[in-house]
């Protein structure tokens, strides 16, 4: 049987994470993040598709938030269920991560994520963006 | 299929309100599956305890169904070899009022490592979340170790 497990890079650190996650499937999550944990920085998974998180899912998120040497990994969007099992073991506890969850689910039927192209120089955006306001950011 | 029925029940659990295992009632059903050895195997018994036992537990429950039976795979899994024709078995039951999971696999005893589900800030969750979720669980290590765990209806 097929892991049910999918993932989206849709920006330098984001992801949108589907399906479930287990040892089958946590390496995958491990080795799609590989970059952005090397990288470090605010790490974002939208995790409104992923329906089912045990023990090796968690320990693979704990595990890649602890090599981050700089910034986070924010899991937002967790859906009720998971984030039963989440507060569970106060995941919130562990070093850089954050769960967020959403009242109601982010994606009812006819809700689309809007057409967009990422310009050919978004990481020179995101330096410039940062050099530029550097001061009214976290120290 | 009826699998070789496990003969010592070793009650394990930081819960002081543990009882043993249910006997009374005649079992309804019974079912045992062979899975791989393999880290696919937690999908697959998810799969087949949920379509068993998921109408006779609320969203739920059936939720912490899928959750303990992913756990006990995954040790049967990571932490033990398999049976001697390679695999590992699910055996799932019930009675009138009981739903009942053994995980069974080839090991000779239980991987003290396993066992700090009072405790689990050492990254060993699996079974602190079937002590959690699980009305009665356990295993037996009478030769052929299972770990198991009953939910009532």
């Amino acid at each position: 049987m097929a892991a049910a497990f999918d993932i989206v890079r849709y920006g330098p650190n984001m992801y949108f994470v589907g399906g479930e996650l287990d040892m089958a499937t946590a390496p995958m999550l491990e080795q799609a993040l590989e970059e952005s944990i090397a990288q470090g920085g605010v790490i974002l998974l939208d995790m409104s598709a992923v329906g089912f998180v045990d023990s090796m899912g968690i320990r693979g998120i704990v595990q890649l938030a602890r090599q981050l040497r700089s910034g986070c990994i924010v899991l937002h969007g967790v859906q009720e269920r998971v984030s039963k099992v989440f507060k569970l073991i106060r995941l919130d506890d562990q070093p850089n991560l954050h769960v967020e969850a959403c009242a109601a689910d982010p994606y009812p039927a006819g809700v689309a994520h809007p057409a967009w192209t990422p310009p050919d120089d978004l990481g020179v955006r995101l330096e410039a963006l940062r050099a530029r306001h550097q001061a009214s950011g976290p120290t | 299929m009826r699998g070789r029925p496990i003969r010592a029940w070793v009650i394990a659990s930081s819960r002081k309100d543990m009882e043993p295992p249910r006997r009374e009632g005649a079992t309804v059903d019974t079912h045992e599956h062979r899975l791989p050895h393999t880290p696919g195997a937690a999908t697959i018994a998810r799969s087949l305890a949920e379509e068993e036992f998921g109408p006779y537990l609320s969203g739920e429950r059936a939720e912490d169904l899928r959750l303990m039976v992913s756990e006990l795979v995954t040790n049967a899994v990571k932490h033990a070899p398999p049976e001697p024709d390679g695999t590992i078995v699910l055996h799932l039951e019930r009675n009138s009022s009981v739903v009942r999971v053994i995980v069974r696999d080839g090991g000779t005893h239980v991987d003290p490592n396993l066992a700090g589900f009072d405790s689990p800030s050492d990254g060993h969750y699996g079974l602190f979340f079937v002590d959690t979720h699980a009305d009665r669980w356990g295993f037996s290590i009478d030769g052929d170790k299972g770990f198991w765990f009953e939910m009532d209806m």
